[in-house]
């Protein structure tokens, strides 16, 4: 109890000190007495950072969360949400309604969501359509083929894309970032993320019972197909939304489970929040390092991408990296 | 004896020297390549290319076919030239083998295209010219260059003289009169989420040159080390504070972007919205800040929105008449019918 206590207290403090690190009024730490003095301070912080905060909060919970699942369900620490093809759909949707000149965010977010779960669809039916294999391998394999496709879809609209107007928008898009996020459009996401979100705690046991073998998921009740394809198609929907929101963001849903099992053992019961609680502490300070680092802003992918495989090399050298079942 | 003999030589000599004028001129007319009679202007960034290869008069009846040249704002060649709607459009991502199916005696592209499609088209035995067009001395070389590969010196030296003039006619004051602080100026171009994200240009290129011949003090200098756009945050934006915030936008007309900056609290509390210094980049078919030929009008507005006292008189309209009318040949009429209902931004500087 005390040491949760402690967690959530740490927590907290670390919000706060990602909500007053900044730029303003110069690099560092603002001063929360000038809130009351300063009108842009009050504007920055609340307007500006608060709304961000939320945001890497959000897509921390929910890339960890998912990545916990696949890795779970598929009994491999190394997969990861994207990699049924979901990220790369909304890299491609987001790409395509820019270089048909989009400027509304709604339309690029909308864009994003749509080839997600296109993406995620095709993936299911080649899964299904495979006459090859077991069911995880076939996953795996309509996964690569869905992401290479999609892949192959945004180099092509990113070699015709105008340089000057298009292209630095799908560029920076594709290596993600929460720039410029206000309240709605954190809003239009929040509502398929928090509903995966419920969905994958509250089914949390179920995945527990998912990860062992066949023929123990069966005599315990579970319907394995059918419960690993709603788990995963939750999972995929929760992400596609937040990769609509921030763009592609990867390493948080692949290091952030391996690191929460490492703390609390390979029980989602327990792995589970530890995911979502590490995954949304882990993005909320990579953005602020991203906001704050330098006057221009550097793309969350990178920072996470950065930070994160210094992590997982990290956990491969001391032998850490598994999923116990 | 004496005399006539002299003049015997004379001759002699006067017809071997006509002799070799003529086999000169012979080697000269096989050696050195011959104006274009047909043009491909293509590659990416060839709005810049093929605006400044239109303000050759004789140029422009050998241009054979085009990549797309709007930037969401409209065609502006259609209007120069009657008969650019029929030629074929090309992609601007299109192969060698493109440009060489068109049989062209010369193919235009920006210098960036070189290295992708440089080799193939020496390869496939297609002339071609590459154009750097990212400073004002890039301009006066490939002007110069233009000129020599149209036979049209005297053109290009026309266009290089007005250009230099304005860089002249704006060039900051020095010693008491200039000893005056320089107002603290950002660009940025509006995002996709335009009131929450900003793209600041590098300082090599063209936005950051002008703000300062036209004596602003360019705060995001070091925010953006990179060769294309870089994003900055409003927090970052609020901590420069600068005195003039200018806005572009190459989607859309920026007015509206620039009102909802001017209505938002936030920016309302800077200094550049307490002036009510926050102005949109003027724009007709295309945004005056790019290295396009308009430079030379984004250079005058600058000079006027960062010193307007030193610009009382100077009337953007009337630069913009001049403009169209040397580069473009557009009457008074012309002019007021086809452009003059296009420019958006603050062009006028009235507020």
């Amino acid at each position: 109890m005390l040491a949760a206590g402690g967690l959530a207290l740490s927590s907290a403090a670390l919000i706060v000190a990602c909500l007053l690190a900044g730029r303003y009024p110069s690099p560092g730490f603002l001063d929360p007495r000038r809130l009351f003095s300063d009108p842009t301070a009050f504007a920055v912080v609340f307007s500006s950072r608060l709304p961000r905060l939320a945001g890497a909060l959000l897509l921390g919970a929910m890339l960890g969360a998912s990545g916990n699942a696949f890795q779970m369900v598929f009994g491999n620490p190394l997969v990861e949400p994207g990699f049924l093809g979901v990220s790369q759909g909304a890299a491609l949707g987001a790409a395509l309604a820019l270089a048909a000149g989009a400027t509304s965010e709604l339309a690029v977010m909308g864009a994003a969501f749509l080839l997600a779960i296109l993406a995620l669809a095709a993936a299911a039916f080649l899964a299904r359509a495979f006459a090859f294999g077991g069911w995880i391998l076939r996953v795996i394999l309509a996964g690569f083929a869905v992401s290479s496709f999609m892949a192959a879809g945004l180099a092509m609209v990113k070699y015709s894309a105008d340089p000057l107007r298009e292209l630095p928008d799908i560029v920076y898009w594709t290596m993600g970032s929460l720039s410029g996020l206000g309240w709605r459009r954190l809003a239009i996401a929040s509502v398929p993320a928090l509903a995966s979100l419920g969905f994958l705690y509250a089914f949390r046991w179920r995945i527990t019972v998912l990860s062992a073998d066949e023929a123990v998921t069966s005599s315990l009740g579970a319907k394995p197909a059918l419960e690993r394809a709603a788990a995963l198609a939750v999972a995929s929907a929760g992400v596609a939304s937040v990769v609509a929101m921030a763009g592609v963001v990867s390493w948080i849903g692949l290091v952030i489970p391996q690191a929460a099992r490492l703390i609390t053992g390979s029980d989602a019961r327990r792995s589970m929040p530890a995911s979502i609680v590490l995954g949304a502490l882990f993005a909320a300070v990579c953005d602020t390092l991203a906001r704050a680092l330098l006057p221009g802003e550097l793309p969350l992918g990178a920072v996470t991408a950065a930070i994160g495989s210094i992590v997982f090399a990290l956990l491969l050298l001391r032998g850490k990296v598994r999923v116990s079942r | 004896m004496q005399a006539m003999f002299t003049a015997k030589s004379f001759n002699r000599l006067a017809a071997l020297a006509a002799l070799g004028i003529l086999l000169a001129a012979t080697v000269s007319a096989q050696t050195a390549p011959r104006a274009p009679r047909s043009t491909v202007i293509g590659g990416k960034a060839v709005v810049m290319v093929a605006d400044i290869v239109y303000a050759f008069p004789e140029a422009r009846p050998t241009v054979l076919a085009v990549a797309g040249t709007d930037q969401g704002l409209g065609s502006f060649l259609q209007t120069v030239d009657p008969s650019f709607p029929s030629k074929p459009a090309l992609d601007r991502s299109a192969g060698a083998e493109v440009y060489a199916a068109l049989k062209p005696d010369l193919v235009i592209l920006k210098a960036s295209m070189k290295k992708s499609l440089g080799a193939q088209l020496d390869a496939l035995g297609v002339r071609s010219l590459y154009l750097n067009l990212e400073t004002p001395n890039d301009y006066y070389r490939d002007i110069s260059a233009l000129g020599a590969a149209f036979g049209a010196a005297g053109r290009a030296d026309e266009l290089a003289a007005y250009y230099r003039g304005i860089v002249e006619r704006t060039q900051a004051p020095t010693g008491a009169a200039g000893a005056r602080k320089a107002p603290r100026v950002l660009v940025v171009q509006s995002s996709l989420a335009a009131r929450e994200a900003f793209d600041v240009p590098p300082k090599s290129w063209m936005q950051s040159i002008l703000v300062g011949l036209a004596g602003g003090d360019p705060v995001w200098f070091g925010a953006n080390p990179g060769e294309g756009w870089g994003r900055v945050g409003f927090e970052q934006i609020a901590a420069w504070n600068p005195d003039v915030l200018i806005v572009i936008d190459y989607h859309e007309t920026v007015d509206a972007t620039v009102a909802a900056l001017r209505k938002d609290a936030r920016f309302k509390a800077l200094a550049c919205g307490k002036s009510g210094k926050i102005l949109g980049f003027p724009q007709d078919w295309y945004s005056w800040d790019q290295p396009d030929t308009r430079w030379g009008l984004g250079l005058l507005w600058l000079a006027k929105a960062l010193r307007p006292a030193e610009f009382v008189r100077l009337d953007l309209a009337a630069e913009a008449r001049e403009f169209y009318r040397l580069f473009y040949g557009f009457d008074a009429a012309s002019f007021d019918r086809m452009v003059l209902p296009r420019l958006k931004g603050d062009y006028a500087l009235d507020k």
